[in-house]
């Protein structure tokens, strides 16, 4: 397939286009040769062809006043830009842009590490940072500052927080703990939020919401400005930290840890992203689908038994640790002990009975704060690279996880594909992780995960879930989900996007939300 | 993200492939190589397996001779890295990186985990790399599967390769890397069985890759 361009631009508007673009970030840094560098802003791992996603350039600013340059240039052209800030979204759509042609701007170049502040625990960084760069800048300067990192090490602190990512240490929810954010605005304004709309704000990064509306979450999964700059707070290092992991013999057995984490995570005793992972999550670190199975379609439950056994995992496996003074783990331990031990067979495991089994091995380091990529194993289970993630949000209650589990599984299995899923607990919610995986090179594969996606969107909505997050291709379905009210929440996002950017530049389609000369377009 | 690709499903037997290209033409493409021994490459095999292990013997101990008279073997690279695997592949992101950063004209080789092949293609494909051939190597007890995709004029030479060298094609794979840079053209799929008896299937499948610029 040819190169698209944008949609209703025409080959001369986007030279002219592409041309001041160099001008504004300078030649080497406009991609427009589809072979030898767009193909890395596709998402080759998802339901559809990577040609519905194929941009059409790609710029990288290195500075603010670029980005604003480049801003202009989309403005008078009219070009549509999709901003990735590392770039690493697969699951959810990679660095792709929402619709082909768009140009995708890319902000890894602005990579600057702004300010650590070791006494007040945070860090302010651009979007290109990545996990693995703040945690080894840390580390170089002896900082006794942990970071909360999102699985994949190459994902960033800027584009994980843009689209509500999630972590495992007791700084999780990332972004609770963003604190001040610059942003610009489609017509190049550049905006501090929350106290940094003081001039020489002394607190910036301390206190998030400032004075009047807080409006950091605005700027969040969606298209209404291009954040530059973010503040993040950092846990301190505490004097002790001590991970634990529960095996669950049976499936049921998801209802009662549930049940039984739910007071322990709302009393702080268990303070950090904990989760409950399924067997076949878990069984991917280490092993393959086809050593146990080379049958068609989910794995039949003798053979879950025997991975269970060989590998000694649950049906479910809990993983959660504790943090802070010795005495004080020791008193809450007891408390996590006596809780688990009322789910019968529930096995506990510590750091010296299951060290060097890679699937605790990362999730250790997951939940202190130490960036890999282990989690990625998960490709492996049935080889083709496919995935992409179904990801509703449940309540943190037992009842409740057990019927989008059921709701889940049994339409994963109608399509022939495995459960593979985790509930990541946060509050009072869990996000519910389901991640689909199938073989991208079996066209047969890919349509019917794509049909069962989009079934999953129906079957949750019917029974009054949402998604929290989600992949280009059902954005659209997912916003329509969300429709209390005749869409009045959507209706007073698009007031917004039409106000913030009239012209209608900033990633277009963006959760769905599109501007207004694009609006009645989609189908 | 392949090129179009064009599916040649065969059952290969050594006679099938004696025809398109045999020994000769296997020598042919390897002595052109020889004589451009400078290209640099970065092997990557993950720590954990027999089979890696293996192909990555092959680049270190090639990599450490100095004459080299055999057709089959691989030419000694100027600057030639082994990177092991072990287990998490965020330690060879950054590698990837720096050398595909410093090296425009180098060669990505390895044979991994189909996930780290993924983490590693991606990061190469940033600085404008670009799959030249992928098999898949599937262990399945009493025979092994192998899936080749590879430039048209390569990939039944590739397969005979693999045919006849039973259980060393871990071995094989490596010394017929130089003759796949110097390959062109659109990627075709050729698909063969071997059988082989593999007492212990641990990898389940394993992924061979080459990527270099365009
Ligand atoms: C195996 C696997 C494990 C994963 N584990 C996790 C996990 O533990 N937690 C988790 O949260 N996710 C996880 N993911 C999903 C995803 O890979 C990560 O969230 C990753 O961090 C996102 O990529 P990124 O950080 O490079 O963000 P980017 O791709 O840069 O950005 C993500 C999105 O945010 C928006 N955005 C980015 N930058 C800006 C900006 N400057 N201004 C405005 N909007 C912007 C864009 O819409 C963009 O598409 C996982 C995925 C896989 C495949």
């Amino acid at each position: 397939m040819d190169k698209p361009l944008p949609q209703g631009i025409s080959a001369q508007t986007f030279a002219a286009a592409v041309s001041e673009f160099k001008d504004a970030v300078g030649a080497e840094y406009v991609f427009t040769d589809d072979k030898a560098h767009l193909r890395s802003y596709r998402d080759a791992y998802s339901t559809l062809d990577d040609s519905n996603f194929a941009p059409s350039a790609a710029v990288a600013p290195k500075t603010v006043e670029q980005v604003q340059a480049v801003l202009a240039v989309a403005s008078t052209h009219k070009i549509p830009v999709w901003t990735i800030s590392t770039g690493k979204n697969f699951a959810y759509g990679g660095p792709a842009p929402r619709k082909a042609g768009y140009v995708v701007l890319d902000l890894k170049r602005m990579n600057r590490i702004i300010e650590v502040n070791e006494k007040h625990g945070y860090a302010v960084v651009e979007p290109g940072v990545s996990y693995q760069d703040l945690y080894d800048y840390l580390q170089a300067r002896g900082s006794k500052l942990w970071i909360d990192c999102a699985a994949p090490a190459w994902g960033g602190i800027v584009g994980n927080t843009s689209d509500h990512g999630a972590g495992y240490t007791p700084y999780g929810d990332h972004l609770l703990m963003q604190c001040g954010m610059e942003v610009i605005l489609a017509d190049g304004t550049v905006v501090e939020t929350g106290m940094g709309g003081v001039p020489n704000s002394k607190t910036n990064n301390l206190y998030k919401y400032g004075i009047g509306p807080w409006v950091d979450g605005l700027f969040t999964q969606s298209n209404f400005g291009v954040i530059t700059k973010m503040g993040i707070w950092l846990m301190h290092e505490p004097p002790g930290y001590m991970p634990f992991m529960v095996t669950l013999p049976r499936e049921e057995d998801l209802e009662l840890i549930t049940d039984i984490m739910l007071p322990l995570k709302l009393n702080m005793v268990i303070a950090n992203g904990a989760l409950t992972a399924d067997l076949l999550w878990e069984a991917s670190m280490s092993t393959t689908k086809r050593q146990y199975y080379t049958g068609t379609g989910p794995v039949p439950d003798s053979i879950r038994k025997k991975i269970a056994s060989d590998l000694k995992l649950g049906m479910w496996n809990f993983y959660a640790a504790l943090y802070g003074p010795p005495p004080i783990m020791a008193n809450n331990w007891k408390i996590i002990e006596a809780a688990v031990m009322q789910i019968p067979g529930a096995r506990i495991y510590l750091d010296e009975e299951r060290k060097g089994d890679t699937g605790w091995d990362y999730r250790v380091k997951l939940m202190r704060g130490i960036p890999n990529m282990t989690e990625f194993s998960l490709l492996n289970w049935v080889g083709g690279g496919g995935h992409i993630n179904f990801s509703p949000i449940s309540a943190a209650d037992g009842k409740d996880s057990m019927s989008q589990f059921h709701m889940i599984r049994e339409r994963a299995h109608e399509y022939n594909f495995d459960y593979i899923g985790e509930f990541l607990i946060g509050w009072r919610d869990q996000h519910h992780i389901f991640m689909l995986m199938f073989d991208r090179m079996s066209d047969d594969e890919k349509a019917r995960a794509h049909e069962l996606f989009g079934v999953l969107v129906e079957d949750a909505a019917k029974l009054g879930y949402g998604e929290y997050r989600t992949h280009l291709s059902f954005m659209d379905q997912i916003a329509d989900t969300y429709n209390y009210n005749d869409r009045a929440l959507w209706r007073m996002h698009e007031t917004l996007k039409d106000s913030l950017d009239p012209v209608g530049i900033l990633s277009p389609g963006k959760m769905g939300i599109w501007p207004e000369r694009m609006r009645d377009k989609q189908s | 993200m392949l090129t179009r690709r064009t599916f040649l499903k065969t059952t290969l037997g050594a006679s099938t492939l004696a025809a398109t290209a045999g020994s000769a033409g296997v020598a042919a493409l390897q002595s052109t190589l020889l004589n451009n021994n400078s290209v640099p490459v970065l092997v990557f095999a993950d720590g954990g397996y027999e089979q890696t292990l293996a192909f990555s013997t092959v680049f270190s101990t090639i990599s450490s001779s100095t004459s080299n008279t055999d057709p089959l073997s691989t030419p000694s690279p100027t600057k030639q890295t082994l990177s092991h695997i072990d287990k998490d592949v965020a330690a060879q992101i950054r590698e990837v990186d720096d050398f595909c950063g410093t090296n425009a004209d180098g060669v990505l080789i390895g044979l991994t985990r189909d996930s780290d092949f993924f983490i590693l293609e991606h990061t190469a494909a940033q600085h404008g790399f670009k799959l030249q051939y992928k098999g898949v190597h599937d262990f399945r007890g009493e025979f092994m599967r192998h899936q080749v995709s590879a430039p048209e004029t390569l990939a039944p030479v590739l397969a005979d390769t693999l045919n006849k060298a039973q259980h060393s094609w871990p071995q094989q794979l490596a010394r017929i890397a130089p003759t796949i840079v110097q390959a062109q053209g659109e990627l075709v799929d050729v698909e063969l069985q071997t059988t082989l008896n593999y007492q212990n299937d641990e990898p389940g499948y394993l992924v061979s890759w080459l990527l270099k610029t365009v």
